[in-house]
């Protein structure tokens, strides 16, 4: 099988999970908030845009405003109304509070979905992205993909240049260092994270618009990708975008290699274990001053 | 029963069929007191809800046209039908509290739906201990046993892929090495085995080789079609039977048609695909593509070759169940074939009693929209099938019958029945 | 100085009195929990409905107790209830249903098992330190647990169904109502392990690990003793539960036993509160009740809504559940003097 058949599978496949962790990266690796609530907003940007341009008739851009504008606010709406309250919770409790938060909501949006929208799967019928291919080493490769592969690879630089070349990048890096020390610094902490989660949610619509012109439609359209995102962020290294961008298309990648040469069934429970073992690692190399055994055994008055 | 006594008994067509479709004539002052009661048990919420809202209509059709005659005919008086229907969202710990409510709080004559595996896995106790006819869509092999009160009139997993090995697979002298790809989970698990069991057995000219799983929420299927089309050009495979459901096929084979795949090799897809899925909305990814199907063929009546394989009592049961509104999907078919059924075993037993009940689900040939089906002792039904491919283009329908007959009743693998 | 002298010379009786396992106070707890139980038993007999989903909830009950245990008192995130439970149901199963292995010893064997899988998951624990970093671990342990279990053959995808009731020797309990007491008593057990556990001396080692690990380390206890014999005896109850589950619902499947199960049994814990003995029964009562009544009244399907708002509202503005204790309770001051006494 060729190499380079592979490769252009990996980048496709890259390319979605790049799609989608983008926005998750800025959200969870730099803001430190794991919201499960993004699958669904990815959703809801599909559904917004097939409502506009299929149902409605509109042109695409007209569409893809309203679809950025709806999940816009309805970011805007869960940064305000819930993680806001959050914030000044303690670590462990924090965390585990905005997994539960935004769990909540997204099941709540997901279900609306399916309510008002129905189970069945949705097409968007857009000719243009989905009959126009070329054959790159025997692999078709439509002009809907390339898109993704340029808007994965440029929403991943688009947030480099975001947070190390703007005010409001270099604020919210600020924030997450030292919360306390940028409050004093005179930064508007609370719009800084309002504006960044906004932006996030916008990116996370594009993103749903894009998949929905490749794919079908479904309520739950964006939990496995969710799941990946999550993989990805921690490999490619909490906080670090640049580590984010390579371990989404690196994840493709591994992929694409393994299902054209390793029985499948276990590709997948692989990249638990791939993420298990970074944990591990992760302490046993960055505690180094407590050796493990120490850790396990040692210390005086064990009764 | 050997499989050829079956098809003439069937080929006669004038076996002892109850009811039928026409429906009942009954004097509108009739019916009992008290309502007879039904159960269904849909998953309206979760993955499947399409499938489940879609089988509760065509139900809620049936129960309002029998309602309007005066209901069902039970022991001499008409019983206005109550449908209890419930919704498990596709939770085994549900399904079966659900069918323990059904059996025994609300006391129904029979269920008349349920869903899923894992579903049908869960509430089988309940049903068997009270007694309690069932009839689901699930495929699981392992609900069937002699005796069970666990009834199905769509095909096994084993026995879904049968109409394709055997009208395609091992009729084709092109075809000598089927590669195997399924969603994860038991229905493709299932399909291995049989296709197994059946290239060692059945037709060792046929080998096989596996492709892998991919898991539920794959959307992107460019490395299974690369690995497909590679091993085609290795010499290893001729064709691809796949398992996918739902949105995963349209997926599935918009992308094979894009990558050249559909014009390499035959793509066998079984039932549980087409009876399931929009197949509108694939359009030319059905090229080379080759369907097994029991129910969605009654859609594309205006082919001339579907229809001489529909018996005419089949076409005027379909016109019928049109002119009451129920949905055009094959799921509404099969629920309401479901519904009736059970409905003309409780008249024909004159009562509802589970064990009378089952007595005339079992082994009593009925008349529905797809032909005449007979449920075995096991519960499972021998299903009427074609093996149809498509035209793609402007006009989207079906092009030939490549194959048709009976599926035999297999619930077993190895399985017990003949072949 | 002075100050916090005097406090603790205040507290010495009262913390005294908490230190000592109060064994008759508990027994007549125990008892009157006992009793209350069994005048349940007629609501059980009279529905074979109701009866079903009594049982769930006390399956669930002995299972998030566990949960508590490790999440709640010891505050250490473990993601991977669920997978313990199905660890516990699918030994059970397969002992009691290929090998023939008597019930109780299953049920039993199935509880060990899991224990041991918790060991190796409290070893990685102590090993990655960070709370978020095990919260990632462990839920990626979980999703491998059930791909391994959807890949083995005496499992596979459709889990293991067909399996056989539970039973005392060889009385089988056929009845739900039998069953019921059978339930009832281990719950029973369940909670009083529980409350044993958290009043001793190791349980209030383990609380203050919870609270303050570092604070423990410097007095010189080794706080990985502690997550160990938590986390081990958290896993046994949930494995007990798992092994209660298979044999009284008759199928596990390991896809329910995956994030979203987990998921709910922190929404059932919080709920019912942590640190709370009564708490994983509460929160379990409400979280299977709630769906079923809003059935009955004809509203199935809002479901989703239910748990989505419910895990909103409980964390939003009862961070520590309906009956549950509220941090901090254990105060460094009174730790300190509970110490002294059992050195004593």
């Amino acid at each position: 099988m060729s190499i380079a058949q592979n490769v252009i599978n990996g980048l496709i496949q890259g390319s979605l999970y790049a799609l989608f962790a983008a926005s998750f990266t800025i959200i969870f690796g730099v803001m430190d908030i794991p919201n499960m609530a993004h699958g669904a907003m990815f959703a809801v940007g599909a559904y917004v845009f097939y409502q506009v341009y299929e149902i409605l008739a509109l042109p695409w851009f007209v569409a893809l405003a309203c679809s950025i504008v709806v999940v816009g606010a309805l970011g805007a709406a869960i940064e305000r109304g819930f993680l806001d309250r959050l914030y000044g919770r303690d670590d462990s409790e924090y965390v585990f509070g905005v997994i539960l938060v935004t769990f909540g909501l997204g099941l709540i949006i997901e279900r609306f979905i399916g309510q008002f929208w129905g189970y069945d799967n949705l097409v968007i019928e857009m000719p243009l992205l989905q009959d126009h291919a070329f054959l790159v080493a025997g692999v078709s490769v439509t002009l809907a993909q390339i898109v993704i592969i340029l808007f994965g690879v440029g929403s991943f630089a688009f947030l480099y240049w975001f947070s190390n070349h703007t005010l409001m990048g270099h604020s919210l890096r600020a924030i997450v260092q030292d919360r306390e020390l940028a409050y004093m610094k005179g930064i508007d902490v609370e719009r800084v994270f309002l504006y960044t989660f906004v932006l996030g949610s916008a990116m996370i619509s594009i993103a749903g618009v894009l998949y929905g012109t490749m794919f079908t439609l479904s309520p739950d359209m964006g939990f496995n990708l969710l799941i990946k995102s999550f993989i990805i962020v921690i490999l490619g290294g909490i906080g670090s975008i640049f580590g984010a961008g390579i371990a989404g298309f690196g994840l493709g990648m591994y992929e694409a290699f393994a299902i054209a040469y390793l029985d499948s069934y276990y590709i997948f429970a692989s990249e638990f274990l791939l993420l298990i073992a970074y944990v591990l690692l992760k302490s046993i190399v960055t505690d180094a001053e407590t050796p493990i055994l120490t850790k396990l055994l040692a210390y005086g008055r064990s009764q | 029963m050997t499989e050829a006594n079956r098809r003439n008994f069937l080929k006669g067509g004038a076996a002892a069929v109850a009811t039928g479709m026409a429906g009942c004539v009954g004097s509108l002052t009739g019916g009992g007191s008290d309502k007879l009661k039904l159960g269904a048990v849909q998953p309206l919420t979760g993955f499947i809800a399409r499938m489940g809202n879609v089988g509760k209509e065509a139900q809620d059709v049936w129960v309002k046209h029998v309602n309007e005659q005066g209901g069902v005919e039970v022991n001499g008086s008409k019983r206005e039908v109550d449908l209890i229907v419930y919704d498990d969202e596709l939770k085994s710990e549900k399904t079966r509290s659900l069918a323990k409510k059904l059996a025994t709080t609300d006391n129904v004559a029979g269920i008349i739906a349920a869903w899923s595996t894992s579903g049908a896995l869960a509430m089988q106790s309940v049903v068997e201990d009270n007694e309690l006819p069932t009839i689901a869509t699930a495929q699981t092999v392992k609900i069937n046993h002699p005796g069970s009160y666990m009834l199905r009139i769509i095909p096994s997993t084993a026995g879904d892929p049968y109409p394709l090995l055997k009208g395609v697979a091992s009729a084709r002298d092109d075809i000598t090495s089927l590669g195997v790809l399924g969603r994860e989970g038991n229905a493709s698990q299932d399909m291995r085995d049989f296709v197994d069991y059946w290239t060692k057995n059945v037709d060792t000219s046929l080998g096989w080789k596996d492709l892998g799983t991919f898991p539920f929420g794959q959307d992107d299927f460019s490395s299974f079609i690369s690995k497909a089309k590679n091993m085609h050009a290795n010499g290893e495979i001729d064709a691809l039977l796949m398992y996918v459901t739902g949105g995963n096929a349209i997926n599935f084979l918009t992308q094979a048609e894009r990558n050249g795949l559909n014009d390499e090799m035959p793509i066998l897809m079984p039932s549980a695909m087409t009876d399931f899925t929009e197949i509108s909305k694939i359009g030319a990814g059905l090229k080379n593509v080759h369907a097994a199907s029991s129910y969605r063929p009654l859609n594309y009546l205006d082919n001339p070759d579907v229809k001489q394989n529909v018996p005419q009592s089949g076409i005027d049961a379909l016109k019928e169940y049109k002119s009451l509104g129920g949905p055009e999907d094959p799921i509404g078919y099969i629920h309401f074939i479901q519904a009736r059924m059970m409905a003309d075993a409780i008249t024909d037993a004159g009562s509802t009693d589970g064990p009378a009940i089952r007595d005339h689900l079992v082994g009593k040939t009925r008349s529905t929209v797809v032909g005449d089906m007979t449920l075995n002792d096991s519960g499972q039904a021998a299903l009427p099938s074609m093996v149809v491919t498509f035209t793609t283009g402007s006009s989207l329908g079906i092009d030939s019958v490549e194959w048709h007959g009976t599926i035999p009743p297999i619930t077993n693998i190895p399985p017990e029945t003949q072949l | 100085m002075s100050d916090t002298t005097t406090a603790t010379d205040r507290d010495d009786t009262a913390v005294s009195r908490e230190v000592s396992l109060d064994w008759p106070r508990l027994g007549k707890q125990t008892l009157l929990f006992l009793v209350v139980g069994l005048l349940f038993t007629p609501l059980v007999a009279g529905s074979s409905y109701i009866g079903s989903f009594v049982l769930i909830i006390l399956v669930f009950a002995v299972m998030i107790s566990g949960f508590d245990v490790m999440f709640g008192w010891a505050n250490l995130y473990v993601f991977c209830p669920a997978t313990f439970a199905l660890i516990g149901g699918v030994t059970s199963a397969l002992l009691a249903d290929t090998v023939g292995a008597p019930f109780l010893l299953s049920m039993v064997a199935g509880a060990l098992l899991a224990a041991l899988v918790g060991l190796l998951i409290a070893v990685a624990v102590v090993v990655i330190g960070t709370d978020f970093d095990i919260v990632i671990a462990t839920l990626a342990f979980g999703e491998v647990m059930i791909l391994l279990f959807n890949n083995w053959e005496p499992v596979g995808p459709t889990g293991i169904f067909s399996i056989s009731k539970p039973a005392i020797a060889s009385i089988v309990l056929e009845s739900q109502t039998q069953q019921y007491l059978f339930l009832l008593v281990v719950v029973t057990l369940t909670i009083l392990a529980v409350s044993v556990f958290t009043s001793s001396r190791l349980g209030t080692l383990v609380v203050a690990m919870g609270e303050n690990e570092a604070l423990l380390a410097s007095l010189g206890y080794n706080p990985a003793r502690y997550k160990f014999l938590t986390i081990a005896f958290g896993a046994f109850l949930l494995g007990l539960g798992g092994a209660l589950y298979a044999h009284v619902n008759g199928i596990i499947t390991p896809r329910d036993f995956g994030v979203h199960q987990t998921l709910f049994f922190v929404l059932i814990l919080m709920i019912g509160g942590l640190r709370s003995r009564y708490g994983p029964l509460v929160g379990a009562i409400v979280m299977v009740t709630l769906p079923e009544i809003a059935r009955t009244f004809g509203l199935g399907n809002i479901r989703p809504y239910i748990v989505g708002t419910f895990l909103i509202v409980v964390v939003m503005y009862m961070p520590r559940g309906i009956v549950g204790a509220t941090p901090g309770t254990v105060n460094i001051g009174s730790f300190i003097t509970k110490l002294k006494i059992w050195e004593s």
